[in-house]
């Protein structure tokens, strides 16, 4: 079951879900927009070892636009927090950004039940296309659970900028 | 409608769901971590333009895989259920470093 926009807004009026800043023009059909945070993480390694630490820069979006060239990768993020205790949200991207082979998310686009934070975006560019800070790039869907609720206490808590992988802390377990 | 991570184990316990071998610390609020098996195929067109395909183990020091090549693996687990339909995803941790673990067929019918 997935909730429709106004649905979407009820819940947030209710404290259901998390979404902030709240914009009513943000509210689609059945999801809400997501803008992109000028903040962006790049890796600067040429090889990623999954098991280490991997070092990283961050760049701020200038007024005049980032080019993401093509092949490149780099993370982002949303300006708004998300989340909800009681839905599962699931990103996605505007169709208008899949349009022009800039992938949003590379394979995980489920947020887990209790995350609330500035949701970070896995950008992947297919051809050069030029990003610029705090335009729509994707969108939230929020889903009905089925079962009992267990909310997430996970290694990402706490991200309010793009946040690097954090997969080597699986290997210390 | 998803299930909790709380329902996919009790659906394991009734035998609505096949995860094997399953392990409780896998599961997430609403999934369940799967893991990668220790055999990969790389699809290759050879010298005379034919389709071949090469087996690679992991090794223990692990394996680079290189940009822009597609490599076919498998999760330890064997997954299935027939009550309920399967959706594959990554581990944000491997989408942070632009890992497609499924760039296509997501979905598995059950």
């Amino acid at each position: 079951m997935i909730l429709t926009g106004m649905k979407i807004a009820e819940e947030v009026s209710n404290n259901k879900i998390t979404i902030d800043p709240f914009n009513k023009e943000q509210v689609t059909t059945n999801t809400y927009d997501l803008t992109l945070n000028e903040s962006l993480l790049e890796y600067t390694e040429d090889i990623i070892d999954t098991k280490k630490e991997n070092p990283y820069v961050y760049h701020k979006i200038p007024e005049n636009g980032f080019m993401l060239k093509k092949g490149q990768f780099i993370l982002g993020c949303s300006n708004e927090i998300i989340g909800s205790d009681f839905y599962e949200p699931l990103i996605h991207a505007k169709s208008g950004i899949a349009r022009l082979g800039l992938f949003v998310h590379v394979t995980a686009d489920l947020i887990d039940i209790g995350f609330k934070e500035r949701t970070t975006f896995q950008l992947y560019a297919t051809q050069n296309v030029k990003l610029y800070k705090n335009q729509k790039i994707g969108q939230v869907s929020f889903w009905q659970p089925q079962g009992e609720i267990n909310l997430y206490a996970g290694k990402y808590m706490g991200a309010d900028l793009p946040t690097a992988s954090k997969v080597h802390k699986d290997f210390e377990k | 409608m998803i299930l909790t991570g709380r329902e996919i184990m009790n659906e394991v316990t009734e035998g609505n769901i096949t995860i094997s071998p399953f392990i409780s610390e896998h599961v997430n609020p609403n999934s369940y971590n799967y893991t990668l098996d220790k055999w990969l195929k790389i699809l290759k067109i050879d010298s005379r333009g034919k389709q071949v395909v090469e087996n690679v183990e992991i090794p223990e020091s692990g394996y680079i895989l290189k940009k822009d090549q597609l490599y076919l693996g498998n999760t330890t687990e064997i997954i299935g259920s027939d009550v309920y339909s399967m959706r594959l995803i990554g581990r944000s941790s491997i989408g942070r470093y632009a890992n497609f673990s499924r760039p296509r067929s997501c979905w598995f019918l059950s």
